[in-house]
């Protein structure tokens, strides 16, 4: 017994038994070291991020679990893969529904990154108080390179089972590739790993999408978290920080805080400045933080799971090289990218551009390139930091929403309105049936 | 050291509580699903029928759990047994499917089980063990277990036809195979109105029409539908309707009508679908006479046609309706009338001398020569009248009467 | 004193230079030979020279050889034989174009319509000649060299070799093709 409740204090210190245990859980546990002592109470209010980071982070959790016992029952050959899809799907035990909670998680991955990122645009929280020496943009642009990395990951992903939407989105995606200039033969030969689609191929997005790229993830998303402790916390925490300096009281952070980070700067950081918030506006991180944590962590569970149990993930007609299905679609995340594939092949006297390189590859980096600018050319005042909406970036919020309508009325209109050929239907038109063989 | 609340509210502890009752709950669904399989419930039911038809030891004796044949060869493996546990048993006839035996013994022992599975013959989705699944009547499975009912709807009295067309993947050389009588007439049809005059098929016949070795190959993408002759957008309907009437279906299509009787349609569309590329290996190639080569005579009739005095209208295709007889052409398909009376029969019938018919054509031939497939030159049109007459000199006599 | 620090610095900044540079050229070959590992020397694909039959083995109009994705075209007429080769791969991002030509009516009188090939991906249409209608497609379907194997007369189509079409249409004599050899 004695053994027992000695280990429960090396280990466990979820429920502490005083206030200095409390204090220490986050040092002595293992999974707990990653938070601070002390956050914000406002940093935990629902409102504030909708937990939409984490949520990101927890299916991620989902996926790599599920996706490691994915890794022992699917068998990365082209003969073989689609045939190993078939036996998860009906005798594998609970197959179809480890399989579909790793799609559904992937969508709500896809999708949750982006809503964190919408976030992080209408809060202003990818910029802290200058004067401070705030480096929030960093973290933005890391952001981004998570959400290309997710992106990476799902379209390896759903290439896997070497059925129609694998193969076809495979050839689109060569292709693509194969559209910029100069390179693109190089670059399209490196990534299927010969001139066709075959094994080499299969072969080399199952190691990037198993290995390479969630190892890179973790790696990126640890310094993303680290990042975030550096900069002070959420950008509330500065807001909270920035009204205490309005106040005209000195922050007073405890004598025991480092005051440089590893030397090279000094002074304090921000993260030692928001420690020094007074008691009232503070809460422990554990149990506070940890318990809300908790209750993120099991919704997405049984969200995920509770979807799983009734939505089956998609397998479609084994690949066939010859015949693209009719019409062919990418996933809904990329299928605002198919659109501006098909429309956007430049015409300037006899000079052609493939709209697979402008739509495929120009846009989406320009795109890019202006969200991992933004933050620096931001120039809207201290007070918009960590709230919503505020007034002065109405601009900024109108310009960011209007993308975001259009991708998705991009999406919207190639989900539903396009039909055999990419040709045009209106809602409820009828298409043209798909013949069968009997 | 703050003086901080070291416990959560109790709101927060409730919420916790709930979902983690939630996520129980939803873990014990899970769990279930595994348990409450159909084929599990079939499985039950066939051990009853053994313990009633042949005593309880004998129902111990079933296996139990997804069975599965795997044939490496066929690259088949099929789970239909898991449901299907009768079909390998003797004595259960009078048992309803699933659990009856199967009703062709004579067939499965010479096509063993463990050696062609089930989808081989049957078609369906041999992965799946749910039945909707395993039957193929789903959106992305393209080759679906006929049932009586699609039977009916293209007015064949059972499956067997489906099942036919199947055998024929590995019986495609052979003449006549019995329980077959659907693929050998259409075998038959084919030799009678000569579909290789203008088909190649497994490798010799003409170049007039699209090679059809493999037709049943076709993806249900390279068809066309847009005439709108087709009743419903089916693979089987498309060859129906265009064996019936092809121009309908295919508007430059330049072969004939056969004027062929609904059985003759299905059992054409049926071999049609049957010539599949498939992998065999050598002991599955069926030990059975195959189609017989030509006979001497055959191949001199076709050698007279190719180099003799008629080969021009072989080559101008005017064969495919019309048989010269005393040149030695003849017609698979006699739409027309034989040409070797034309000098004497085109001024009876258009008021004008076979010298002028083929510039000035009249009736049928008027919009035949107007299509680009069978347009000849003035000087072919000339060689051809040289030929007509030719024809007519060498007719025996009491033809001309 | 300070001289000699001075000179120790400059040496040791250098060999730390030095070793900096090095230690990078060997960090630059290593990942070349990283990247260079990755890119196959022979590939287990099929030949890009692909033998489609004899002359009168291929069809009237036209055909999709499916092992060269190509599509053949035929037209024979008054003792000639017009042949060429087409890829039928898309050229906007590859996507194999389904053959759609069909009469169209109009007024009475049926007409070859423009549309030749169609493509599912996008919606690209191509003429039967390959050139461009409609959609993203970027260039007209190129036409490979097509020519008559000198070991067993069979027809070669090289899709490794794309052809102006001029260079790339084989016109043949007729002999007695029409018919084949039984």
């Amino acid at each position: 017994m004695e053994v027992f409740q000695r280990g429960r204090r090396l280990f466990w210190s979820y429920s502490p038994q005083s206030a200095r245990e409390a204090s220490d859980s986050v040092v002595r546990n293992f999974l707990f070291h990653v938070f601070p002592a002390y956050v914000t109470k406002q940093s935990l209010n629902l409102t504030t991020t909708f937990w939409l980071g984490t949520i990101t982070w927890v299916l991620f959790a989902i996926l790599t679990i599920t996706g490691v016992i994915l890794m022992f029952l699917y068998v990365p050959s082209v003969e073989r893969a689609y045939q190993s899809m078939k036996d998860i799907e009906f005798v594998v035990s609970y197959g179809p529904i480890l399989r579909s909670m790793h799609r559904m998680a992937a969508h709500g991955m896809v999708a949750l990154a982006f809503l964190h990122m919408m976030r992080i645009w209408y809060t202003a929280a990818y910029r802290g108080p200058r004067k401070q020496g705030s480096k929030r943009e960093i973290n933005w642009l890391i952001g981004l390179i998570l959400f290309v990395l997710t992106l990476a990951l799902s379209y390896t992903g759903y290439l896997l089972p070497w059925d129609q939407l694998a193969y076809w989105a495979l050839v689109i995606g060569a292709n693509v590739a194969k559209s910029a200039p100069l390179i693109g033969d190089r670059l399209r030969e490196l990534l299927i790993g010969g001139t066709e689609i075959g094994q080499n191929t299969l072969i080399r997005f199952y190691i990037l999408h198993c290995v390479a790229l969630p190892i890179l993830l973790v790696f990126v998303g640890a310094y993303h978290m680290w990042r975030l402790r550096r900069d002070g916390g959420l950008a509330v925490t500065d807001r909270l920080t920035l009204l205490h300096d309005a106040k005209g009281e000195e922050l007073q952070p405890s004598p025991t805080k480092t005051y440089t980070l590893l030397g090279i700067k000094e002074g304090t950081t921000l993260s030692v400045r928001s420690s020094a918030l007074p008691d009232s506006l503070l809460a422990r991180a554990n149990p506070e933080l940890t318990t809300r944590l908790l209750i993120v962590i099991l919704l997405t569970h049984v969200v995920i799971l509770g979807i799983s149990l009734y939505v089956a993930a998609p397998l479609e007609a084994p690949a066939n090289p010859l015949a693209p299905p009719n019409p062919a679609k990418a996933p809904w995340y990329f299928l605002w990218l198919q659109e501006l594939i098909a429309d956007t092949t430049l015409k300037v006297g006899s000079y052609v551009i493939n709209g697979g390189f402008v739509g495929g590859i120009l846009i989406p980096t320009i795109v890019l390139a202006v969200l991992a600018v933004w933050p620096f050319l931001d120039r809207s005042p201290d007070a918009a930091i960590g709230v919503w909406f505020h007034r002065s970036r109405w601009l900024q919020n109108v310009l960011f929403s209007v993308g975001v309508i259009i991708v998705v009325g991009l999406i919207i209109l190639a989900a539903y309105l396009r039909g055999p050929f990419w040709n045009l239907y209106w809602f409820g038109e009828q298409w043209p049936q798909v013949p069968k063989l009997y | 050291m703050r003086d901080l609340p070291t416990h959560s509210s109790r709101t927060l502890q409730i919420i916790v509580l709930i979902l983690v009752l939630a996520l129980a709950v939803l873990v014990a669904l899970m769990i279930r699903t595994d348990f409450t399989q159909s084929w599990r419930a079939h499985q039950a039911k066939f051990r009853n029928v053994i313990a009633e038809k042949f005593g309880p030891e004998k129902a111990a004796e079933v296996e139990k759990g997804v069975l599965q044949i795997w044939i490496p060869d066929l690259e088949t493996t099929d789970r239909c047994v898991t449901c299907h546990m009768g079909v390998t048993w003797k004595g259960l006839e009078d048992q309803f499917i699933p659990y009856s035996s199967h009703s062709r013994p004579e067939l499965m022992q010479k096509h063993p089980i463990n050696k062609f599975g089930c989808t081989s013959c049957h078609g369906g989705q041999g992965y799946a063990t749910d039945m909707k699944e395993a039957h193929g009547w789903v959106e992305h499975w393209e080759d679906p277990r006929p049932d009586l009912q699609l039977a009916e709807s293209y007015l064949l009295k059972d499956t067997s036809g489906f099942i036919q067309m199947k055998c024929n993947y590995c019986h495609r050389y052979e003449e006549k195979v019995p329980g077959m009588e659907f693929i050998d007439h259409a075998k038959e049809l084919v030799k009678a109105k000569g579909c290789k005059a203008c088909h190649a098929i497994s490798g010799s016949g003409g170049n007039i029409g699209p090679d059809l070795t493999y037709e049943g190959d076709k993806g249900r993408e390279e068809y066309d539908f847009s005439s709108g002759a087709v009743s419903s957008p089916t693979i089987f309907n498309w060859h129906m309707a265009h064996y019936k009437n092809p121009k309908t279906v295919v508007p430059t299509s330049i072969m004939p009508e056969f004027q062929f009787s609904t059985q003759d349609l299905q059992s054409l569309t049926l071999l049609t679908l049957s010539w599949k590329k498939k992998k065999l290996a050598t002991d599955y190639l069926p030990h059975v006479k195959a189609i017989p080569e030509r006979s001497p005579q055959e191949l001199a009739r076709e050698e007279a046609m190719l180099k003799g005095a008629g080969s021009f209208f072989v080559k101008k295709r005017c064969f495919i309706c019309h048989t010269i007889s005393s040149l030695d052409v003849e017609s698979p398909t006699n739409i027309g009338p034989d040409l070797a009376l034309a000098v004497k029969n085109v001024p009876k019938k258009h008021h004008m001398e076979v010298d002028k018919f083929l510039f000035e054509p009249k009736g049928t031939m008027g919009v035949i020569l107007a299509t680009p497939q069978y347009r000849l030159t003035d000087e072919e049109k000339n060689q051809a009248t040289a030929l007509l007459k030719e024809a007519f000199d060498k007719a025996p006599e009491e033809m001309k009467k | 004193m300070n001289n000699s620090n001075n000179q120790g610095s400059t040496r040791r900044s250098f060999l730390s230079r030095l070793s900096l540079w090095i230690g990078g050229l060997a960090a630059g070959g290593s990942i070349f030979a990283v990247v260079r590992s990755l890119i196959p020397n022979v590939l287990y694909e099929p030949s890009k020279k692909v033998k489609i039959g004899t002359l009168d083995f291929i069809p009237e109009g036209v055909t999709l050889f499916k092992d060269a994705k190509t599509f053949v075209s035929k037209h024979s007429s008054g003792g000639k034989t017009k042949i060429h080769a087409m890829s039928a791969v898309c050229t906007h991002l590859g996507c194999i174009v389904q053959h759609t030509e069909s009469e169209e009516s109009k007024g009475g009188t049926k007409d070859k319509s423009a549309v030749g090939f169609s493509c599912a991906c996008h919606g690209s249409q191509f003429t039967i000649e390959g050139d461009v209608i409609k959609g993203p497609a970027p260039e007209p379907l190129p036409w490979f060299a097509v020519s008559i194997s000198p070991d067993d007369g069979q027809l070669v189509v090289d899709t490794s070799q794309v052809l102006e079409r001029q260079k790339a249409l084989l016109v043949l004599k007729s002999r007695h093709y029409n018919v084949r050899k039984v």
